[in-house]
């Protein structure tokens, strides 16, 4: 699965460490999410895109699309 | 403010602040738990085998079973979903060391081959799996 964690992240000018502190993960899982090395489950995915205000869709997508 | 941050009326703090604050419930913890188990380690240590009376060793199978369950507790309920996945990972390598270590030194010492089998060593074997797994999953997303 690929996302757009990093630039999201970039562009409010957070650090990995901010934006784990908002949802409720260690640091450690934010860079294991931005590097593709773990998925999130479907709740964390939710958090994420709520605290960014965007959707899931507009943060995670699928490694390969389907038309 | 996001909706998360007023859930959890931390709202005036920034994440980095937030992330702190949890690493140190996280940490208080722990090291309260592994005084309490090195106290209870050094007085059972100290008294030595053959010698503790029984309601010490119930004592300490009672506090055992309380300091690991609430300790579980805490740990997990600030922690995330890739410490509960490193811990899950962790304990299935020591499961599996365990599970193949037991039947083939069972089988070889029947045959003759190894000395009979030492479930302490067998336990420390799982033990030391499981840390190594967890210490290799760490420095993977460090």
């Amino acid at each position: 699965m690929r996302n757009r964690l990093r630039v999201l992240r970039a562009e409010r000018g957070w650090s990995q460490a901010e934006l784990a502190g908002r949802i409720r993960v260690s640091r450690q899982a934010v860079n294991a999410i931005e590097t593709g090395k773990h998925d999130p489950s479907l709740s964390l995915a939710f958090r994420i895109a709520e605290e960014f205000g965007l959707s899931v869709e507009q943060v995670f997508q699928p490694e390969t699309t389907h038309d | 403010m996001t909706d998360i941050a007023a859930r959890n009326n931390t709202a005036s703090l920034s994440g980095e602040e937030r992330l702190r604050a949890r690493r140190r419930v996280v940490l208080a913890s722990a090291v309260i738990l592994s005084l309490i188990g090195s106290v209870m380690g050094f007085v059972t240590g100290f008294i030595g085998p053959g010698s503790m009376p029984a309601w010490l060793a119930i004592a300490s199978s009672v506090a055992s079973v309380i300091i690991v369950f609430s300790g579980s507790w805490i740990y997990f309920g600030n922690t995330d979903e890739l410490e509960l996945q490193d811990n899950l990972v962790s304990a299935a390598g020591g499961f599996a060391a365990y599970v193949l270590g037991y039947p083939i030194w069972t089988m070889l010492a029947i045959t003759g081959v190894a000395p009979r089998v030492d479930h302490t060593l067998l336990f420390l074997g799982m033990m030391m799996v499981a840390g190594l797994v967890y210490l290799m999953r760490k420095i993977s997303h460090a």
